[in-house]
């Protein structure tokens, strides 16, 4: 069930997604949530939607696993829909109890529902085609203009990476302690929150432990291997923009300045 | 001037508090460069603390530690040091930094300050003497144990190292990833002259060394060739560590009053001096 | 009474494209009372199958039958013998003494008595005879497990199982990455598990010179199937599926075999180093061209 998971995941391949600039995929990310909050119409939903699947096409991620990304989040989509299905006053369409279901209501849920999908699977993307260490590379690039002010910007950076290289592995042994507990009788299904929360501390408690040992670890390696921060410090694959980045920026930015234009 | 020295190193945790424990107790011995050196010892008898100190992951508490004629005491020197001597340690899992084989092999020469043209082709020479070029673009959490201390191995070869440290490469894995590690490391040894340290429980990996360490509670309590240290049986079961089979077949059959020459450790020489004591 | 597999399948994450399969058509039977050792390559289908065995995982198709019941049943009013059932097999994980997680090793030992509702008077025996017999001394009771030994906190980890008092114990690869010593006192507890209180054992490993000292049956998987199912002895002769398997004959037979092809009419069966040793001298008695006397020290 763990095994779930596929956030986070990068799948090695060779696409134009792949070839281009991890700053430029954030960069245009950015872009993308920025008009997808600020329209509203079919016609730009229609064309985001659109290039949303363009996008996951290209990038020759499997389907079904860019879809799995949506899994863990389900559930506050459909609560999202629900809120606003009942939530929302304006022309009455049904009656369900005490509450009215309204056609404003119906309509600003598929919004912000489709909002939400679209934004997952997008940013999964980005993480589907990046690898974790480019993307690391990039955050940094672009947050190191705030380092005048204090912003640690390679800190930040080689916490994600390493945070995104361990999520697989905590998942492995979360499941090995858990079948390990379950073995001596522990009981995660039953009962009341309270006593589900209690169920947890004997796999939180061995699952932090190992964290701890691993963190131990992993930086002994690290310092062995000569990390001593951003300093002095190169890439084997120096971010570089190219062509693809240019077209990208340019397709994009033209679509935008349409879309918040005149299909808001 | 050898390429590893220690020169009366001890080494306390927790210096000065209450829990105390000395874990090096005036360690003095020489490694030369191109040796192919196993450390033995039971857990707790100061073995990983001894191979933190080659490449000043850990700093005597008083004595020194040159490698390559730098003391690890210099900060100057901190950077050389690690450079030239590269660690491999027991869990896979956790010293593999990056989520492709290929950027975590290159993890140390970027650190470094290698230029990209020259991490790359580093990066795929050092896959390639480990036979992982295959594995590449992969993603370290999906090999085996065996795959992953070849990246291990790879990753401190990029650096251009002049010595390897392993620290139980193999503790954690099935015999095949053993044997293909093992086989892994001679390789190097041979065809690079890379030197190696390899601490190990497995008394059949430390037979392939040509010299052997054997530490008890902090000191170094023995140290020659496989041959004689395995002549020596009996202090080897007492200080709870193991011999390979055929030793410990001679052994007993020179308990029963076979006539056998000293010195015998692989399985060949066993067999051959049977047959020689039959004619 | 016994634990029985019937032609189990396995697949890990179906329908997906890590969709792994683990296990295909395995059967087998484990009598109460026998000493079964599992080897294989990582990935080979070990841990899968033994998961099998007391609920963790359940079979995509096939069943599992221990002491008759089977134990993915759904049925209402059976639950409570699944529950049993499923209890009667403690399980010990790879590296065991990561599970700890109490104050107190007495505490965390108690854990899985506790979730059995034991009475108190009940469970502290219990503590302090698993303690006992992994032989840490139960004046530690009080002490952290954090504060033991490598050794010695797998061993309590293990004390944290037989405190539930398992007809059949799961061990998964027990002795990796201990020294030597520390392999052999968890060996010997083993085997006093199993030849002093008949505990039936279930032992994943890779070294064949244990399995050979300690199994009555062993089981080689491969690739998600079973591939041999024979005494150690027996397996350890059919050398085409032991390669294939990842794996190879104990230390002692390849030298036996080495010593056979030398001329000297050795058992190349001999599996530990005193059936070794015994061969040898036999054969050399036996051996028509012996110079007289001038092998024995006199």
């Amino acid at each position: 069930m763990l095994n779930d998971i596929t956030i986070g995941q990068y799948f090695p391949g060779n696409s134009v997604l792949h070839r281009m600039d991890p700053r430029t995929k954030i960069l245009l990310l950015i872009g993308f949530i920025a008009v997808l909050f600020l329209c509203s119409s079919w016609t730009a939903y229609a064309v985001l939607t659109a290039l949303t699947v363009v996008l996951m096409a290209v990038s020759r991620v499997p389907l079904r696993t860019q879809v799995r990304a949506l899994k863990p989040l389900w559930w506050i989509i459909l609560f999202t829909f629900v809120l606003h299905v009942f939530g929302s006053p304006g022309e009455p369409v049904a009656k369900v109890w005490i509450f009215n279901v309204t056609r404003e209501g119906i309509v600003g849920g598929i919004f912000v529902c489709l909002r939400l999908v679209l934004l997952i699977l997008m940013s999964s993307l980005l993480t589907f085609t990046t690898s974790p260490l480019r993307l690391t590379d990039a955050m940094e690039s672009l947050l190191s203009p705030f380092k005048r002010i204090g912003v640690p910007a390679h800190e930040i950076a080689m916490m994600m990476t390493i945070a995104l290289r361990f999520v697989p592995t905590l998942i492995e042994e979360t499941d090995r302690i858990m079948k390990a507990q379950q073995s001596r009788g522990a009981d995660f299904q039953n009962g009341n929150i309270l006593k589900r929360l209690r169920a947890m501390v004997p796999v939180l408690v061995p699952l932090f432990l190992s964290a701890f040992r691993r963190a131990d670890d992993l930086a002994m390696a690290m310092e062995a291997r000569c990390y001593r921060g951003g300093e002095g410090h190169t890439q084997m694959r120096a971010l570089r923009y190219s062509a693809i980045d240019g077209v990208a920026g340019l397709v994009f930015a033209v679509l935008a300045v349409v879309l918040v234009g005149w299909f808001r | 001037m050898s390429l590893i020295e220690l020169e009366h190193v001890s080494h306390v945790y927790q210096a000065g508090q209450e829990n105390a424990h000395e874990a090096l107790k005036d360690v003095s011995l020489s490694i030369e460069e191109g040796a192919f050196v196993a450390v033995l010892g039971t857990n707790g008898s100061g073995k990983s603390t001894l191979a933190k100190h080659l490449n000043a992951l850990l700093l005597p508490t008083s004595g020194h530690c040159r490698i390559a004629g730098m003391d690890t005491l210099e900060e100057d020197a901190l950077w050389k040091v690690r450079q030239q001597v590269g660690m491999v340690f027991q869990n896979p899992d956790n010293q593999i930094i990056a989520a492709v084989v290929e950027e975590d092999v290159a993890f140390g020469p970027e650190n470094l300050g290698v230029p990209p043209e020259e991490i790359r082709h580093r990066v795929a020479q050092a896959l390639r003497d480990v036979g992982m070029t295959h594995y590449r673009t992969r993603a370290p959490h999906l090999l085996s144990g065996g795959q992953k201390q070849r990246i291990a191995i790879a990753g401190a070869l990029a650096m251009q190292t002049k010595c390897l440290v392993l620290d139980e490469p193999t503790a954690m894995l099935d015999p095949q990833g053993r044997q293909d590690i093992l086989n892994c490391v001679r390789k190097l040894h041979e065809e690079q002259g890379i030197t190696v340290v390899y601490i190990t429980h497995f008394m059949e990996e430390a037979a392939a060394a040509d010299r052997i360490i054997v530490m008890d509670k902090g000191e170094v309590i023995d140290d020659g060739t496989p041959r004689a240290i395995f002549a020596k049986a009996g202090e080897l079961w007492k200080l709870g560590l193991d011999v390979p089979v055929a030793v410990e077949i001679a052994e007993k059959l020179r308990k029963k009053g076979v006539k056998l020459p000293e010195g015998i450790l692989l399985g060949e020489e066993l067999a051959e001096a049977l047959a020689a004591s039959i004619g | 009474m016994a634990i029985q597999i019937e032609s189990v399948s396995f697949t890990y994450m179906p329908g997906t494209p890590y969709e792994r399969r683990a296990l295909e058509d395995v059967s087998l039977t484990i009598e109460e009372g026998s000493f079964t050792a599992i080897a294989g390559h990582t990935g080979s289908g070990k841990s899968t199958l033994v998961q099998h065995l007391n609920g963790l995982l359940h079979p995509a198709s096939g069943r599992v039958l221990v002491d008759g019941v089977d134990i993915g049943s759904k049925v209402k009013n059976e639950r409570k013998a699944v529950k049993k059932a499923c209890q009667s097999v403690g399980m010990v994980f790879q590296y065991p003494e990561q599970q700890l997680f109490e104050e107190t090793i007495a505490a965390d030992i108690a854990f899985g008595p506790k979730n059995q509702d034991l009475p108190e008077a009940e469970i502290a025996k219990r503590v302090e005879e698993a303690m006992r017999f992994v032989h840490i001394d139960p004046a530690l009771k009080d002490r952290s497990p954090f504060q033991l030994s490598g050794g010695q906190m797998r061993r309590a980890a293990i004390a944290g199982v037989l405190a539930l008092r398992p007809k059949y114990l799961v061990l998964d690869e027990p002795t990796a990455g201990l020294d030597p010593r520390g392999r052999e006192q968890l060996i010997q507890n083993i085997r006093e598990l199993h030849d002093k209180q008949g505990v039936t054992i279930i032992f994943i490993s890779h070294n064949m010179d244990d399995i050979a000292r300690l199994a009555d049956t062993l089981i080689i998987m491969d690739g998600g199937k079973k591939v041999c199912e024979a005494a150690p002895r027996e397996a350890f002769r059919q050398k085409e599926i032991l390669r294939h398997a990842g794996l190879r004959e104990p230390e002692t037979m390849q030298l036996m075999q080495l010593i056979r092809g030398k001329g000297l009419d050795v058992r190349s069966d001999a599996m530990t180093t005193d059936e070794a040793v015994q061969s040898i001298l036999e054969a050399r008695k036996a051996h028509p061209k012996r110079k007289g006397g001038s092998a024995h020290a006199q």
